[in-house]
C-alpha cells in the first residue's frame, strides 16, 4: 500500500526540481509533477521496501520528462517569467529578474548536464545517488557535472562567452565572488 | 603526475560539494594557496550553489496545489492520512495549506456550515461534491473539461441526454465568464450530474454544477456554503440542485448565481 503521507513529503522538492528542468514555468512544472506522482502509484508494487522512496520518484521525473522530450509535439521548454513578473510588487521584481536570469541559463544546458547539476547542487544527491536515478555511472556523473558547471559559468557571465570551456586546464578568471 | 596547471576534475567537483576525505582536503586546500586561477574557480563554482538554492528553494514554501495532494493519494483512505500530513507540512513549512486539510477532511466533519434541512441528507452531500468537483477541475491545466465550448450544441445536447432534462449552459458572457466547456460526473445512482466551466480574461474559473436529487428536497433560497477554500451558492428547484462555485466575493457570486437561477429554471 502506498504510504501517501511519505509521497506528499517529497512534493516540495519534486516541484522545485521540475521548476528548474522546465525552465521556470510553474504549470508546466506541476504538470510533470503531477504525472510523476500518477505513474507513482501505477508503479508502486515495483518500489523496494527499505529503498528510498526520494530517488524512486525522481528516477520516475526523470524518465518522464526524457520520454516528453522525445514527444515531437513537446511543449517549448524555456518557459516565459512575463507571467511571475506581472503578477508581483515591483519591490520584488528585481529579485525575480535575477532568478528569472538563473533558470533560463539553466535551462540552456544540455538536458543531460542540467539533470545532474540539479540533482548534486540543489537536491543535494550523492554522487552515486543521481548516477542510479538516471541510471548512468557514476563516472559519466562527474564528467556532465564538471562541463554543466563550466557551462553555466560561461552562461552566467562569470567567464567571458566564447572562452572555450577547459577540459583540464583551468583559466583564471579574476572575478570571483 | 598532476602539475600546477592541471587538476582532476573529479576531484575539483568533490571538493566543492564537500565529499572529499579528510586527506585529500587537506591537499586540495594545501593547492589552493598557491593557485589563484583553482582558488578563483572553487569560488565560483562555489557561489553557483547558493544562486541556485536562491532561486529555487522558494519553490518548497509555496503551497502545494490540491491537483498534486490529490494525485499523491488517489484512495479515500489516503486521502484521510494526507490530511494529517498536510497538517504536518503546514506546521514543519511554516506553509499555511489549511484549505487543503479542510478539503481533504471527510464530508460529515466539514460540512457542519451548510444548511442541513430536517432529515435531507443529501443536500450537504450534493455541495460536497460540487465543491469537491470544482476544487479537483478548476485548477486543471490540461483537461479542464471533457467537451470544449466550441460545439456548444453537441454539448447541450449531449449533456441533456444523459440527465434526462432539457438544458443549455448558461450564457455568463454579458458578466464577462466565457464558457470553457463542460463534463459529465459520477454522483448518485440514476443522477450522474453535469459541471459546466467558466472563465474571466484574466483566467479566473467559476463551475456551475448540476443534478437531480436523490431524494425529494425542499425547495430554497440561495444558500451560501465555504468549503475547503471554495466558495458555493447552491440552491435546490424542482429537486434539481445547483451550485456556483469559485473564488469570488460573495456579491459577486450571488450576483452571477441570480442569472443562472434565471436561465437553468426548469
Amino acid at each position: 500500500m502506498i504510504v501517501a503521507h511519505h509521497v506528499v513529503e517529497q512534493i516540495p522538492s519534486l516541484r522545485r526540481y521540475a521548476r528548474a528542468l522546465t525552465g521556470g514555468n510553474a504549470a508546466d512544472a506541476d504538470d510533470l509533477v503531477q504525472d510523476t506522482l500518477e505513474r507513482a502509484y501505477v508503479k508502486w508494487s515495483l518500489f523496494r521496501r527499505g529503498s528510498r522512496l526520494r530517488p524512486w520518484l525522481f528516477s520516475i521525473m526523470h524518465n518522464l520528462f526524457i520520454n516528453d522530450l522525445r514527444r515531437p509535439e513537446r511543449r517549448v521548454v524555456l518557459g516565459s517569467m512575463d507571467e511571475a513578473l506581472a503578477i508581483d510588487t515591483p519591490a520584488r521584481q528585481e529579485q525575480l529578474v535575477l532568478v528569472a536570469e538563473v533558470l533560463a541559463a539553466v535551462a540552456r544546458l544540455p538536458v543531460d548536464q542540467r539533470e545532474v547539476l540539479l540533482l548534486v547542487s540543489v537536491e543535494e544527491f550523492s554522487y552515486a545517488e543521481a548516477a542510479r536515478i538516471l541510471d548512468i555511472p557514476v563516472g559519466t556523473v562527474m564528467s556532465r557535472l564538471f562541463r554543466a558547471r563550466m557551462q553555466l559559468r560561461v552562461l552566467t557571465g562569470e567567464q567571458v562567452a566564447g572562452d572555450a570551456v577547459p577540459a583540464l586546464r583551468l583559466v583564471k578568471t579574476g572575478e570571483a565572488t | 603526475m598532476k602539475t600546477t596547471a592541471l587538476i582532476d576534475n573529479d576531484e575539483l567537483m568533490a571538493f566543492v560539494d564537500g565529499v572529499l576525505d579528510v586527506k585529500s582536503r587537506e591537499q586540495f586546500e594545501e593547492r589552493l594557496r598557491d593557485d589563484a586561477a583553482l582558488a578563483a574557480t572553487v569560488a565560483v563554482l562555489r557561489a553557483q550553489r547558493k544562486v541556485l538554492h536562491g532561486a529555487l528553494d522558494p519553490v518548497l514554501n509555496e503551497p502545494i496545489p490540491q491537483r498534486l495532494l490529490l494525485a499523491a493519494a488517489p484512495s479515500k483512505v489516503s486521502r484521510q492520512r494526507v490530511a494529517a500530513a498536510v497538517v504536518w507540512l503546514a506546521v514543519g513549512l511554516g506553509v499555511g495549506s489549511l484549505a487543503s486539510w479542510q478539503y481533504l477532511t471527510p464530508p460529515d466533519v466539514t460540512t457542519s456550515r451548510v444548511a442541513n434541512g430536517g432529515g435531507v441528507t443529501d443536500l450537504p452531500r450534493f455541495v460536497h461534491q460540487a465543491t469537491m468537483a470544482h476544487a479537483v477541475y478548476a485548477p486543471e491545466v490540461r483537461h479542464p473539461v471533457e467537451v470544449r465550448s466550441g460545439d456548444s450544441q453537441a454539448l447541450d445536447g449531449w449533456l441533456s441526454n444523459r440527465l434526462g432534462r432539457k438544458m443549455q449552459a448558461p450564457d455568463l458572457s454579458g458578466q464577462g465568464f466565457a464558457l470553457v466547456g463542460g463534463r459529465l460526473l459520477p454522483a448518485e445512482v440514476g443522477k450522474p450530474a453535469a459541471q459546466f466551466m467558466y472563465e474571466d480574461r484574466q483566467g479566473q474559473r467559476l463551475t456551475v454544477y448540476l443534478r437531480g436529487m436523490a431524494q425529494p428536497t425542499p425547495e430554497t433560497a440561495f444558500r451560501f456554503a465555504e468549503q475547503g477554500g471554495v466558495s458555493t451558492f447552491y440552491w435546490v428547484e424542482r429537486d434539481w440542485g445547483y451550485a456556483l462555485s469559485g473564488d469570488l466575493a460573495r456579491p459577486q457570486l450571488l450576483r452571477l448565481a441570480r442569472h443562472i437561477h434565471a436561465q437553468l429554471s426548469v
